[in-house]
């Protein structure tokens, strides 16, 4: 009997422990999952995760439920254009920013999430760069230097929106809370970064059309000159006005001819063009449901002719950006840019007196025609989406900003002026159609001076997003947008309430 | 692991010796019935002795006879072929006056004492039987006055008993029938014929608990418990739908009156800002989600463990309580088919007040005139009344259709459960469109057998049974988008203009502006609602378009084995599986509804989910009583689980035949179609428990229950956590001293417990950080661009994360009147859960999403009341129970430094609604708080701050006047304050049944105190949406109202930002059940071999008494926070028509 007692016992026991042997048991492998610390160790991993910080280029038009162009953030502080849509309720931030009544809880927020998601997975490429095997010095050094860039581009336009803001170059750690910097100090860590990312020849002259949408040594050297010029810093213009002669002097970049063609699928990484945000019909995977994904534009959709009956353009529309008629006046006549740059419905109706649509709030009659949808310009899109997928690129640096940026500084550091008249008037030759050396040209010829830059820059980069930070920079936006409300302290954004709720009191709300 | 095999062996060293000790002195289990062994013993006029020799051999049983009772030499007939032991006895017997008992191996043979009584009355004689004329044995009869004084009845049912002086009365009772007390008769002579009626709820004395029974006396921990039979009454498709308002402690909240659509089951209060839904258990199988597989009239009873102390023993997931099931079994009887029936027709019981015709274009000119524009409309009187479009869209007389059928029984050997159940349910919106439909398919097959059953004569290895239950259930459902503000079917009912016909005025001119305009099957072509109609689009096209179907094939099983290893000593051992198969297809057809609402391009997608779930569970109990008055029962185990899911899918576009809408049949080509498919990490959890129960002579109890659990979901330094629990009992009537009590009070409970629990479910590797692909950019040319993949980490990560742990405390009394008709329990408790698991909320310039930690504390206190009161008398029963909750939610702590944050938003003006913030409930309504409207000019002038500046110097006359709730001298997004919440204050339950011969009528009533409703289905940034009919009292010049603002076709968000303007009490009291049900009298039905047939009609929801001016005022869905109505999908009146039949 005793013998049977410990039989049972011990089947009982065993039946017990038998179907959990071990904690290993709750040791899971995860089978999508893979961990970070284990992942970014070569090349090929760490190119993911570099093309992963480049993805948020492309994300403010459309994220997280919030249309937020940069052509168009920036324009509607300008007095270039309006907002439009269906009434001033619609993308309230944008009319309040224009009447620069912006309100911490209406502000750009997506694109401040925008920007640090890309400093994020920069800071990330940086962290595993100098560890991940398998690849040369130099593509070492490529990379790394990609990623100091994108630090940079994104932390340059958080610091041009909001100005004073949390910087950091280490993803944090608990408790996650951020030194906010001052402007100044956020400016002198931007360049640093950019200092690090043009050393040596790290990036490269320039790329292969297949790695079209990576950097290249030019895009970094615009992007310092946005950079010190935006900051005014006198100490720098040395130096950028070299990189700017560096561009020039590579034969690289030219004007192309025509300027109308600059805004169609072949003006795409043409000759002009030193960087783009790509987007693209197919192949794409960008849905309002996953917006974050990579794919096409939206822009075109938005700022699209509202109930567009006619040919030429795409019929959809919301009837955003209105432009101003006194920009499309603002061009002298034979100024091939005019008609390039805006549609003017008046105009296509003589051409077409079949052409209809609908004005929406605040219609002036006057399309943004840089960006306008072409017929079949998402036709390749095969998803639910296609007025989320046009393929029109944004042009982020064109040649003519190198020209017009390099005439800027000799005129500032008091250089050669025959120099900076050159470069002016090459872009101005252009847009009549001419060279500059043309005698038919003589008519058109300026003299670069700051005033005449400043109108230059206005009918050259129309609609594309330079003109408020310009008036800001020149020094002239209270006289030019004074009466819209602008004044010295509408610089800055206010910094959206949401983050200075989390940051736990150590977020300070700019002075808007 | 090692550790744990020690520590268990440890445990048996001490244990065994300590059983040992227990099973010697263990008294034996109550009267056998008579074992299986068959005898043959054939003899006339034998002596006894020599009878009872050859029984003994036979049987291998030995007699033991008391010579006193038992004469020397009785000689007695006897003829038995095969017969049971028990038979062969009973004849032998029959007449001698003696009596037997089995114990074990060991026969007794004696002659029945009787009491010796003072004989200074009369006899007392008499036969006390069951309703169906057996005998019941054992039953004590008493007299009031002189307890000592009783005896009871023998195997025949029969008794007799001196009357002690001065009694008038005598009272015979035993457990499981009802206590009778008859008068005295003055004529003796007479035996009396007592019937006891069985007492259904003391038969139902035994509780469930986490793997195992209790005795209902001795529990003491805070459990609901719920019959089937009570939840079959009411007629109704999901279980958990069904227990709403049948017991305390428990809130459970309809998303809406959708077929098939779920509820928010809350066991006391919010628990977490996390997963709060409580576990459910169905035959000791976890199973995922919730129990809307179920088929109600499976279930023999649900259990609510409420308390810390019941719910322990599934520690890691009993944090927000936990609902067990119990499935019906069949029994050792003969075999029974029920099979009932019932439709109902289900239709809208209110309708919301929106403008008609006249009056919306009456105030669509009065807004255009206030905006400074000219009417629109030139005579508004001529319209009429316009389309009534909510009574375009409902479906009235909405079919519900039921079939529930099922055979049980049994043969000692094995018994079985095999039902089969269907149901269709039409919802009253979009369900005559083939969009809002469910039905479901459920089998199940419960068997049991007893492999062998030596518990007569052996003490080791006693017996050994086992059991499988199978369930399999097929859903279909179709659903409509319910409670949105971004144009709902009902939503858009509300707000289309009138005036706008369903159909096109001009066919020819809508088609050739919008080819893909909707027509209906006749290829009536649908009006179109204009741009200014935003996202709300005519229903009635949006209805005909083709829907999304959900299918789910759902398989719950387990297979169990138990061995009585020794008296009380039990092993069991069990294996469970759950298996979903779920998946969704549709098609969509080119179509315009609306400048927002279009597609261009048919497509089609399926996708097909699998979820496996196993679970392996061995448990060791033991039961024994020392020395009559030590009662212990423990139990130990082990539980291990493991769930994995996976899943497939895929699109395509050009679909050729919208009547085949399958990937196959797409035109496109491949690289348009697109597949996706993902196989989730395993989520395993692996617990030891333990728990000891002791009772003394049931007048003191206590309970230990231990378990750790380890979670896959935790960082390898927090797999672990232990959630102990315990809890006390007094049952203060069991008390010598208590012996003479008030005859009233039948019994007295005071219970406590502690302990805590724990919730984990937040997903798996929130620990380590992961990366994602689909992070990629696009480089190259057009035309020539490649899609270069980019990877990124998905989230912050926090390898602190640990277990969400709730700590209870629970003080209850239970306490029972009159008989046990008067019952009452009221338990208090408090509930606080440390470290709720949540994303940390960091500002997001951190560049990802956030991590989670274990940040926030919440509380929950509270007070649950049930009460009950039964009447029988002869033909005339009548039961009323009423059931009450209180409850008060508090954030105590959310774990940022602002302590607070928002929850839901509205699209238009409103934006956030909801917000948590430490000490308020969560979450509460958020908001302005508004002090009526500025009549004039100079009210406007007048509003200022302490500097003399006005608060509000852009308002006109007629626009809301908010309050400076900060008093910052500002009127701003600051001052926005709670203004109310979504969830109750009380929960009552309210339900009465009575039967008269044949007749039964019940009714049960549900009400809920103190919630709000923030009415946001009224969009005010489109202005041209109709609107709510109260907007007709809008203020129109001074002294007009002062509470809804003047009408502006500018839009002035701040009119119409969140305030308490939106706010309405949501109170409500509702009939949710009213039926009225015959049972055609069981003489006529035996001639025609139907034991019983009922016939019943009912109706749900009749009334609903609410001062809320929408639709429902029971809204579960639409956000974090329940009673935000965007819209809602209204539960239906349904009247049902049904009959029950038993053969």
């Amino acid at each position: 009997m005793k013998k049977k007692h410990i039989t049972i016992i011990a089947a009982v026991l065993t039946l017990l422990g038998a179907s959990s042997c071990s904690s290993d048991f709750l040791h899971v492998t995860p089978t999508t999952e893979i961990p970070e610390d284990e992942y970014y160790d070569d090349y090929e991993t760490l190119l993911k995760g570099l093309m992963a910080a480049y993805a948020p280029l492309q994300w403010p038009d459309f994220v997280f439920g919030n249309y937020a162009p940069l052509q168009f953030v920036s324009d509607v502080m300008s007095d270039d254009v309006r907002v439009g849509g269906a009434n001033e309720t619609d993308i309230p931030y944008l009319h309040l920013m224009r009447k620069f009544s912006a309100t911490a809880n209406y502000t750009p927020s997506t694109l401040w999430v925008t920007f640090y998601s890309g400093v994020y997975r920069a800071n990330l490429v940086l962290k595993y760069v100098e560890t991940a095997g398998g690849m040369s010095g130099a593509t070492r050094s490529r990379i790394k230097a990609e990623a100091l860039t994108l630090r940079a581009y994104n932390y340059f336009w958080l610091w041009k929106l909001w100005g004073n803001i949390p910087y950091y170059t280490q993803n944090p750690t608990g408790p996650y809370i951020i030194e906010q910097y001052d402007a100044d100090r956020v400016y002198g860590e931007i360049l640093k970064d950019l200092d690090a990312a043009l050393e040596g020849s790290a990036l490269p002259k320039a790329v292969k059309a297949s790695e079209y949408g990576r950097f290249t040594r030019a895009a970094a050297q615009m992007l310092r000159a946005n950079v010190v010029m935006y900051q005014g810093d006198a100490s720098m213009y040395g130096t950028v006005l070299t990189d700017l002669r560096e561009i020039i002097s590579s034969k690289l970049y030219s004007l192309r001819p025509d300027f109308a063609s600059v805004w169609t699928d072949a003006g795409e990484w043409c000759t002009e063009s030193i960087f783009e945000v790509n987007y693209t019909d197919s192949p794409s995977e960008r849905t309002w449901e996953s917006p974050t994904k990579p794919g096409g534009s939206v822009f075109p959709t938005l700022i699209g002719i509202n109930g567009y009956s006619g040919p030429e353009y795409d019929t959809g529309g919301y009837g955003f950006e209105p432009v101003e008629k006194a920009l499309y006046d603002a061009y002298e006549s034979g100024d091939t840019r005019r008609d390039a740059s805006i549609l003017s419905f008046e105009k296509l109706r003589t051409a077409h007196p079949e052409a209809t649509y609908t004005p929406r709030y605040d219609d002036t009659g006057y399309f943004n025609h840089k960006y306008l949808g072409r017929p079949d310009g998402h036709s390749r899109y095969t998803g639910n989406a296609p007025e989320l997928n046009f393929r029109n690129n944004c042009r982020i640096w064109r040649y003519s900003e190198t020209l017009l940026a390099a005439a800027e500084l000799i005129v500032r550091t008091r250089g050669p002026q025959e120099e900076a008249d050159s470069y002016l008037n090459e872009v101005r030759a252009r847009a009549f159609g001419m060279k500059s050396t043309d005698s038919a040209f003589a008519p058109y010829r300026r003299t670069a001076t700051l005033d005449n830059l400043l109108s230059e820059l206005r009918l050259e980069f129309a609609l594309e997003g330079h003109r408020f930070w310009d008036l800001v920079r020149f020094g002239k936006a209270e006289e030019v947008l004074g009466k819209r409300g602008y004044t010295q302290s509408k610089k800055w954004l206010p910094i959206p309430q949401s983050e200075i709720d989390q940051a736990q009191g150590t977020l300070k709300q700019n002075q808007y | 692991m090692k550790t744990i095999i020690a520590c268990l062996e440890h445990i048996f060293r001490q244990y065994v010796p300590m059983v040992l000790f227990c099973l010697a002195i263990c008294l034996p289990a109550s009267a056998q019935t008579p074992s299986d062994i068959r005898i043959t013993v054939h003899g006339k006029d034998r002596p006894l002795v020599q009878i009872l020799d050859e029984i003994g051999r036979q049987s291998d049983c030995s007699f033991i006879i008391r010579d006193n009772d038992v004469e020397t030499g009785t000689r007695l007939s006897i003829d038995a072929e095969n017969e049971s032991l028990g038979n062969v006895l009973e004849h032998l017997l029959s007449g001698t006056g003696l009596s037997y008992r089995i114990e074990g191996q060991k026969i007794s043979i004696f002659r029945p004492e009787k009491k010796d009584t003072p004989s200074k009355g009369e006899k007392l004689r008499g036969r006390v039987t069951d309703k169906s004329g057996e005998p019941v044995v054992g039953a004590v009869i008493l007299f009031p006055k002189n307890h000592s004084n009783g005896t009871e009845t023998d195997l025949d049912g029969k008794f007799e008993i001196d009357v002690p002086k001065g009694e008038k009365e005598f009272s015979v009772s035993i457990i499981g029938y009802q206590s009778k007390t008859t008068v005295i008769p003055k004529d003796l002579s007479a035996a009396l014929d007592i019937v006891l009626d069985e007492d259904v709820q003391m038969l139902d004395d035994v509780v469930v608990v986490g793997y195992g029974v209790q005795k209902k006396s001795v529990v003491t921990a805070a459990i609901s418990s719920v019959k089937g039979d009570a939840l079959t009454q009411t007629a109704g498709t999901r279980v958990d739908n069904l227990l709403k308002g049948m017991v305390s402690g428990v809130t459970i909240t309809q998303n809406s009156g959708q077929p098939g659509s779920g509820t928010k089951v809350r066991i006391r209060g919010i628990g977490t800002i996390n997963d709060s839904n409580p576990l459910y258990i169905v035959d000791g199988m976890p199973v995922s989600g919730n129990i809307d597989y179920l088929n109600p009239s499976d279930i023999m009873s649900v259990e609510i463990l409420k308390d810390a102390a019941s719910a322990a023993i599934y520690g890691a997931r009993g944090a927000n309580g936990v609902i067990l099931v119990t499935t019906r079994q069949g029994s050792d009887e003969k075999m029974r088919v029920d099979y009932s029936f019932s439709y109902g027709w289900q239709s809208p019981w209110k309708t919301k007040d929106v403008l008609d015709a006249t009056e919306y274009a009456v105030l669509m000119n009065e807004m255009n005139m206030n905006s400074g524009k000219s009417p629109i409309y030139d005579d508004p009187y001529s319209l009429g009344k316009g389309t009534n479009w909510q009574k375009e869209v409902f479906n009235y007389n909405a079919p519900v259709i039921e079939h529930q059928a099922s055979i049980s029984g049994g043969n000692g050997k094995m018994t079985y459960y095999l039902s089969f159940g269907y149901l269709y349910n039409e919802g009253i919106i979009g369900g005559n469109y083939n969009r809002s439909n469910y039905d479901r398919y459920s089998a199940r097959a419960n068997t049991n057998y007893t492999f062998f059953d030596r518990s007569a004569e052996k003490s080791w290895l006693r017996k050994f049974t086992g059991g499988v239950n199978m369930a399999y259930s097929r859903t279909t459902s179709m659903s409509i988008g319910e409670n949105s503000e971004r144009g709902s079917i009902l939503g858009s009912a509300v707000s289309m203009s009138p005036i706008m016909g369903v159909y096109a005025d001009d066919p020819q001119a809508v088609l050739a502006e919008h080819p893909n305009a909707v027509t209906d099957f006749n290829g009536n072509v649908f009006a179109i609602a204009g741009d200014d109609f935003g996202n709300m689009v005519n229903p009635l096209a949006s209805l005909s378009l083709p829907g999304d179907k959900s299918k789910a094939d759902k398989l719950v099983g387990n297979i169990f084995g138990e061995i009585e290893l020794y008296k009380g000593l039990k092993f069991k051992s069990s294996y469970g599986v759950e298996l979903i198969l779920s998946g969704n297809d549709g098609y969509q057809m080119p179509y315009w509804l609306g400048r927002y609402t279009y597609i261009d391009r048919s497509s089609v997608w399926s996708s097909m989910d699998r979820l496996f779930t196993w679970q392996v569970e061995n448990t060791l109990s033991y039961d024994c009583k020392i020395a009559e008055k030590h009662h212990l029962t423990v139990l130990l185990g082990q539980s291990a689980q493991s769930s994995q899911s996976q899943n497939v899918g895929g699109s395509s576009y050009d679909l050729g035949n919208p009547k085949q809408p399958w990937i196959d049949n797409t035109e496109s080509d491949t690289n348009s179609r697109s597949a996706w498919g993902s196989l989730s990490a395993s989520h395993r959890l692996l617990s030891w428990f333990g728990r000891a129960s002791y009772n003394f002579d049931e007048r003191y109890m206590a309970e230990l229950t231990l378990r750790r659990d380890g979670s896959s979901n935790f960082g390898p330094s927090h797999k672990w956590a232990t959630f102990p629990s315990v809890s006390l009992g007094w049952n203060i009537t069991n008390e010598p001293f208590m012996q003479n009590r008030p005859r009233q009070i039948s019994s007295l409970k005071l219970r406590g417990s502690w302990g805590l629990n724990g919730n984990e479910s937040i997903g798996s590797f929130h620990y380590i950080s992961t990366v994602t692909s689909g992070a990629g950019y696009i480089l190259g040319l057009e035309g020539l661009n490649v899609l270069k993949p980019g990877v990124t980490p998905v989230a912050y990560p926090n390898d602190e994360l640990k277990w969400e742990q709730s700590e209870q405390y629970n003080i209850g009394l239970d306490a029972a009147f009159f008989d046990n008709s008067l019952t009452f329990t009221i338990d208090w408790f408090n509930k606080r859960t440390n470290g709720m698991l949540m994303t940390v909320p960091l500002p997001q310039y951190i560049g990802n999403s956030r991590p989670y930690g274990n940040v926030g504390d919440m509380k929950n206190t509270g007070v649950e009341m049930d009460i009950r009161y039964r009447f029988t008398k002869n033909d005339f029963n009548f039961e009323v129970g009423a059931n009450a909750t209180y409850v008060k939610n508090r954030v105590i702590k959310l774990g940022n430094q602002n302590g607070w944050a928002n929850y839901d938003t509205v699209l238009g003006n409103i934006g956030t609604i909801t917000r948590a913030e430490n000490g308020e409930p969560f979450p509460f309504f958020y908001g302005m708080r508004t002090a009526g409207i500025f009549q004039t000019a100079e009210e406007v002038a007048a509003y200022t701050n302490e500097e003399g500046e006005m608060l509000q110097s852009s308002a006109q006359p007629g626009d809301v006047r908010f309050v400076d709730t900060n008093g910052d001298g500002v009127i701003d997004d600051s001052d926005r304050v709670k203004i109310g919440k979504g969830s109750p204050d009380w929960i009552l339950g309210f339900n009465f049944s009575l039967g008269w011969k044949g007749i039964d009528l019940s009714a049960l009533f549900y009400a809920s105190i103190g919630n709000d409703i923030f009415d946001a289905s009224y969009r005010s940034d489109y202005p041209y949406l109709n609107m709510p009919r109260h907007m007709l009292s809008r203020w129109t010049g001074p002294g007009s109202s002062d509470r809804i603002p003047r009408l502006s076709r500018k839009v002035d968000a701040a009119n119409w930002q969140s305030s308490d303007l939106y706010i309405h009490d949501g109170s409500f009291l509702r009939l949710r059940n009213l039926q009225l049900g015959y049972t055609l009298p069981e003489k006529w039905m035996k001639k025609i071999f139907v034991s019983r047939l009922r016939f019943h009609v009912g109706v749900e929801n009749l009334f609903t008494i609410t001062a809320y001016d929408g639709f429902d005022p029971e809204i579960a869905s639409g956000g974090t926070s329940t009673g935000v109505d965007r819209g809602v999908y209204p539960t239906p009146r349904t009247v049902t028509v049904g009959a029950q039949i038993t053969f």
